[in-house]
């Protein structure tokens, strides 16, 4: 068991590096001059003085080689220290921790809808395939997974903020204003958790040891609940890790909808700005948090599998 | 209780069918069970023995249905009860041992918990009281350690220790009848008979009335009061252990006991029946076995067995055979 966490902590931290590599080489091979882009962004004139470009990058360190430039990074980095934005010039590190909150914060609530939704909505619907349950959770998975999200943000604003007025339209100042965005972003995962969960319990409730329950007297809504959820609900586990990872950064389109100052945001920002520090610590914290969330997955997953904990898995 | 004569468990007629098959799988199965005797159900995979012990609970797999027949145990009419009172009887009366036994536990349930699962449900047991009665039931069944193992899940027993725990939840709901099906086939040699002399203690301090699956002749000669043989969803023959062991009657039946002793014939082959069973149940006329039958030819019957199926003939001493050639054999000895 120690072993293998450690085995594991290994490859992960050589992972971290690599990625870290590719975190801070990415934005130089994009193309275009950081430099440039700041002062023209500062002075809002086409031609800047090339005395001031060089200046500016002495001032911002890019004048030295590449592999000191990284190494400085590096070590910076494991410090917390991410550099400044050249957006801003506040400290990315203190940003994205900002807007990691937020994005974490709206993702989860997102997943949990979502998970609430599905569990048991797949569950029922594979104690009776074909039946009306079934059949209706079929429909609301296609609904779900086809309809875009730049579509229903508007729509939910349109209903529930401006018609009925029950909810905030955007910004992120209170609970309320949390709950449209996060009910949109969450009917996507809900549609595929719900059909991971059926297929799963599909599975599960064909297996030995739930006719096995039946002839020892459970009913079959009990042998569901004491013997179904619980091995049928693993894989969604995995899921709930994959998606909570994909959002921390890819729910752009709803955070810039409802203004809400989240990591997705903040990232397109840094993209259209060419803010070359805030890239490169906003795409190594995400990583890093992706890999630290399917850590964590996977070892809620040999908690919830006691035939994986001992190594028997079948 | 005594409300009749009758045995406890009495099937007449059970035909169990799964849509899309042309015939059904159990046609026209007819058997009894009392308090206290044991009834070996015998016969090579597919034949419906399982089919018959899963009608039993009413747990056939999704697709199967019950299509005719009727089941009566302890007066009680199983095939018409309301599913809540199905589920009293489930694990409360009448319990079962199934073949995988570490496939019949969930993986992520501990073993204490499942086994309490009857004291619970049907002796009203509360969860510490039940979780005594579990530990005297896992000593019952001869397990070493029983406060160590009500902790275990499934992959940490062996096939036996499985089998045992399978065994201790069977009782612990009290029932009068136990339905074994195949509890030994799929484990160690060694372990085989430790397990069959569990069952057969218990159920003779139990008075359990016991169905037991097998396809084991040996296992049949130590236990069974009563042995009936299945070919292809019908029996071919019934009757007292020692008579249907000692004087074999239906050809099937003597063919698997010449395959169950394992010697070779001069040749220096082992026997087999030629064949499989598996499309018997698609024959549309005749005797279901006559295509693998060598008695048929013997007896210049192959005509006969082909297109006519003999019915269940009794004998005096209550075996009974369904085999056109035993008829004719009969007819010339009287």
């Amino acid at each position: 068991m120690w072993t293998r966490l450690l085995q594991r902590l290994l490859i992960l931290g050589l992972m971290l590096l690599g990625v870290s590599l590719l975190a801070f080489l990415v934005p130089y091979v994009s193309g275009g001059d950081p430099v440039r882009t700041i002062l023209m962004s500062r002075v809002r004139d086409l031609a800047v003085d090339p005395a001031a470009v060089e200046a500016m990058r002495i001032h911002l360190g890019l004048d030295r080689p590449l592999p000191v430039q990284y190494g400085a990074w590096l070590w910076q980095a494991l410090h917390g220290d991410l550099g400044y934005s050249f957006a801003s010039g506040r400290p990315v590190a203190l940003e994205i921790g900002r807007a990691l909150g937020v994005s974490i914060t709206l993702a989860l609530t997102a997943l949990g809808i979502a998970a609430a939704v599905a569990i048991p909505l797949g569950t029922l619907a594979a104690t009776r395939p074909g039946g009306t349950v079934d059949s209706a959770t079929t429909l609301m998975v296609q609904t779900f997974v086809a309809t875009p999200e730049y579509w229903l943000a508007p729509m939910g604003i349109l209903v529930f903020a401006l018609h009925l007025g029950w909810l905030p339209s955007a910004g992120w100042t209170s609970w309320t204003a949390l709950v449209l965005p996060a009910t949109v972003l969450s009917l996507r995962p809900m549609a595929y958790f719900t059909q991971v969960t059926r297929a799963a319990m599909m599975d599960v409730l064909q297996a030995p040891y739930i006719t096995a329950a039946r002839s020892r007297g459970l009913s079959m809504r009990q042998t569901v609940m004491r013997h179904g959820l619980r091995n049928g609900s693993l894989p969604v586990v995995t899921f709930f890790a994959l998606w909570l990872a994909g959002l921390l950064g890819g729910s752009v389109v709803i955070e810039v909808i409802f203004a809400i100052p989240g990591m997705g945001r903040l990232l397109y920002e840094a993209v259209v700005n060419r803010d070359v520090p805030m890239l490169q610590g906003g795409f190594v914290s995400i990583v890093a948090l992706s890999i630290l969330i399917n850590t964590v997955a996977d070892m809620l997953y040999v908690a919830l599998n006691p035939a994986v904990r001992s190594g028997h898995a079948h | 209780m005594n409300k009749t004569n009758e045995p406890l468990l009495v099937i007449e007629d059970l035909k169990v069918a799964f849509p899309g098959q042309p015939t059904p799988v159990i046609d026209g199965l007819s058997l009894t069970l009392d308090r206290g005797e044991v009834l070996a159900l015998v016969g090579e995979s597919g034949s419906g023995k399982s089919m018959t012990a899963l009608s039993l609970m009413r747990l056939l797999p999704a697709g199967g249905a019950i299509a005719g027949g009727r089941i009566r145990f302890d007066g009680e009419d199983v095939l018409s009860l309301p599913d809540r009172q199905m589920n009293r009887l489930r694990g409360g009366r009448m319990a079962m041992l199934f073949q995988q036994p570490q496939a019949m536990l969930d993986p992520t349930a501990r073993v204490g918990t499942q086994i309490a699962e009857p004291l619970r449900l049907h002796r009203g047991l509360v969860r510490r009281a039940a979780m005594g009665r579990v530990l005297e039931l896992l000593r019952d069944v001869g397990i070493p350690d029983p406060a160590v193992r009500a902790r275990c899940f499934s992959h940490e027993l062996s096939g036996g220790m499985a089998q045992r725990v399978m065994m201790a939840a069977a009782l612990s709901g009290d029932p009068d009848m136990l339905i074994a099906d195949e509890p030994t086939t799929a484990l160690d040699v060694t372990v085989q008979a430790q397990i069959l002399r569990l069952i057969d203690e218990e159920r003779r301090k139990r008075n359990l009335a016991t169905l037991l699956i097998t396809h084991d002749l040996a296992v049949v000669a130590a236990l069974a009061d009563r042995v009936a043989v299945m070919y292809a969803g019908r029996i071919v023959e019934e009757g007292p252990a020692k008579a249907v062991l000692q004087a074999p009657q239906h050809p099937y039946t003597r063919a698997l006991m010449r395959c169950s002793l394992l010697v070779p014939d001069p040749s220096g082959q082992l026997l087999s029946i030629p064949g499989s069973g598996t499309h018997a149940r698609d024959l549309t006329c005749g005797c279901r076995f006559h295509p693998r039958c060598s008695a048929a030819a013997e007896h210049g019957l192959a005509g006969r067995c082909m297109r006519s199926e003999p019915t269940l003939k009794p004998d005096p001493d209550g075996h009974v055979t369904r085999c056109w050639a035993v008829e004719a054999e009969k007819e010339t000895a009287a």
